[in-house]
């Protein structure tokens, strides 16, 4: 293994479970709604995104972690916005000026050595002895042993995004996606057609969503305050969301159903850019 | 910022005076290096070595020989009660030397005072007097000029005490040097030839653009004080209940590590 700890390693990934589960075997955590980091602080301090880009281009703020992440250390983690007490996707990747945590779950390189082929277990321990500052905008992930489905009812019940399963033996697979990591979730998401817009007397828009353009209604969403489709002149064919929902009641319907993005023709946008005309034709 | 009254004899003009210059130097503060947040500051007392709050503490006037008189509260000016600028004495303008002035305010009238205020512009701009007046500016008694500008405006200069003036500067200038016509003629050319209309364009504060270009180049790396840690703090209470709330349920709360 000759990897370079100063570059990019593809992070590893999970499946989604089948259902939530309860095993000794397996540490489970809560599952962050957020860009997935691998940070390195190797000769000098980066942050890369899922697919190895720079982060810290995105959230220059982040770079203070370069005096919190020890020398000679790459974790993995997820960098996320933290909004009215809780994480917010939106905010994020909209780059609204709230704060921005890091939370590592991984350790992959410290003490001048690979971690990857050691099991999960050991990687966590060398990720708890990482000498971090308190009080930092860095926090290393807490969960439990054993107690995955008690542990997704209460992320679920605090509308965090669900849970990561990890089992304790497994080695780190870079850039796979592999059962030895599994996700539990809280919310589905899909993409829905918008099929109406009408304008509340507060002054919101509320988006009718729909399977087809022209098919039923499966939910009515509020959406965000700084979208204007006034432009589009309700042309919204090529328009789709995406949308998180807990569940489908029998007729179909979402139920607590909330934006995330949004995306047209290929172009893809998100709360804080509001689709333009241009960029639809 | 400053409501009152710019009396004149026994017309009262109801007036509000504005800062005339925005303030050039850039605000700043000091921010702890590490973590961005603005540092505080405590009096202390370094004796009794206590942490001290307003009423823990009297102003006091420092003695030559060590001693301090202290003041009490009979001893500090009335704040502002008195919202009245008194105009004592016109003068022509350029008998006030430009030494005394201070910073200078824009005076707008307020309701009931535009057409006294109309008659004091027009009258001080038609016979060529300024005035001269007393005021209370943040509890402190001071000296203005009052005068029109633009021939519709008053403005206001806030003034120096003129027995607060330095005079040894003015014996400076020494009167024991010998010039001969020839220099003399060499100065008045050069003065002449830089000589020309004063246009106060001509004149861009550079230090000041200079600052603001450094801080637009350094604008990516402004962070928000202190919340980072709150955010964070509030991820690990998060954290925390969910274990608890688990530990609870197992009643032991055996196997959360």
């Amino acid at each position: 293994m000759n990897r370079d700890p100063a570059e990019f390693i593809p992070p590893m990934l999970g499946v989604t479970a089948k259902a939530p589960f309860d095993s000794e075997d397996w540490w489970f955590e809560v599952k962050w709604d957020g860009f997935r980091a691998i940070i390195s602080n190797v000769r000098e301090f980066k942050m890369f995104s899922r697919r190895g880009d720079n982060l810290l281009k995105w959230f220059p703020d982040l770079a203070q972690l370069s005096e919190i992440l020890p020398r000679g250390t790459v974790v993995d983690g997820e960098v996320v916005a933290w909004d009215n007490g809780g994480p917010s996707f939106t905010a994020l990747q909209s780059r609204w000026p709230v704060p921005h945590v890091a939370i590592a779950f991984d350790c992959l390189f410290s003490e001048g050595q690979w971690h990857l082929h050691e099991p999960f277990h050991r990687r966590r321990e060398y990720l708890e002895n990482l000498p971090i500052q308190a009080h930092s905008a860095l926090v290393v992930s807490q969960g439990v042993t054993g107690h995955g489905i008690d542990l997704f009812r209460a992320a679920r019940a605090a509308q965090l995004e669900g849970v990561m399963a990890k089992l304790h033996s497994s080695r780190y697979w870079p850039g796979k996606r592999v059962e030895y990591w599994q996700k539990f979730l809280s919310m589905r998401r899909d993409w829905f057609f918008v099929s109406r817009i009408a304008k509340l007397s507060t002054g919101h828009w509320q988006w009718g969503l729909a399977e087809d353009p022209d098919g039923p209604l499966v939910s009515k969403v509020m959406a965000p305050a700084d979208w204007n489709l006034e432009p589009l002149g309700g042309n919204l064919r090529a328009l789709r969301v995406e949308v998180e929902y807990r569940e489908r009641t029998k007729g179909g319907r979402l139920r607590h159903a909330r934006i995330r993005r949004w995306r047209s023709d290929g172009v893809e946008g998100n709360h804080g850019e509001a689709p333009q005309p241009d960029r639809l034709s | 910022m400053y409501k009152g009254v710019l009396g004149f004899g026994l017309v009262s003009i109801p007036i509000q005076l504005y800062k005339a210059f925005d303030e050039e130097r850039i605000e700043m503060h000091w921010v702890h290096t590490v973590c961005g947040t603005r540092v505080r500051y405590q009096k202390i007392c370094p004796v009794c070595q206590v942490t001290l709050s307003s009423k823990d503490i009297t102003k006091a006037v420092p003695l030559p020989d060590g001693r301090y008189v202290p003041l009490t509260s009979e001893s500090e000016p009335i704040a502002d009660l008195d919202h009245t600028i008194t105009i004592l004495n016109f003068h022509p303008l350029q008998d006030v030397d430009p030494v005394f002035y201070q910073q200078s305010y824009w005076v707008k009238p307020q309701a009931g005072g535009h057409k006294p205020y109309r008659l004091l512009v027009e009258t001080m701009d038609s016979v060529g007097q300024v005035a001269l007046a007393q005021m209370m500016l943040r509890s402190k008694s001071r000296l203005a000029v009052v005068r029109p500008f633009n021939h519709t405006v008053l403005m206001l200069h806030g003034m120096h005490y003129p027995e607060s003036l330095r005079t040894e500067g003015a014996e400076i200038g020494s009167p024991s040097v010998a010039i001969s016509g020839a220099e003399r003629e060499m100065a008045i050319r050069l003065i002449q030839q830089m000589t020309g209309p004063f246009i106060p364009e001509q004149y861009p504060n550079q230090e000041r653009q200079r600052l603001l270009q450094e801080i637009e180049r350094l604008m990516p790396s402004a962070r928000t004080p202190e919340l980072p840690n709150q955010a964070s703090e509030e991820v690990l209470d998060l954290m925390a209940q969910l274990r608890e709330s688990i530990a609870r349920k197992t009643g032991s709360g055996q196997g959360v590590s």
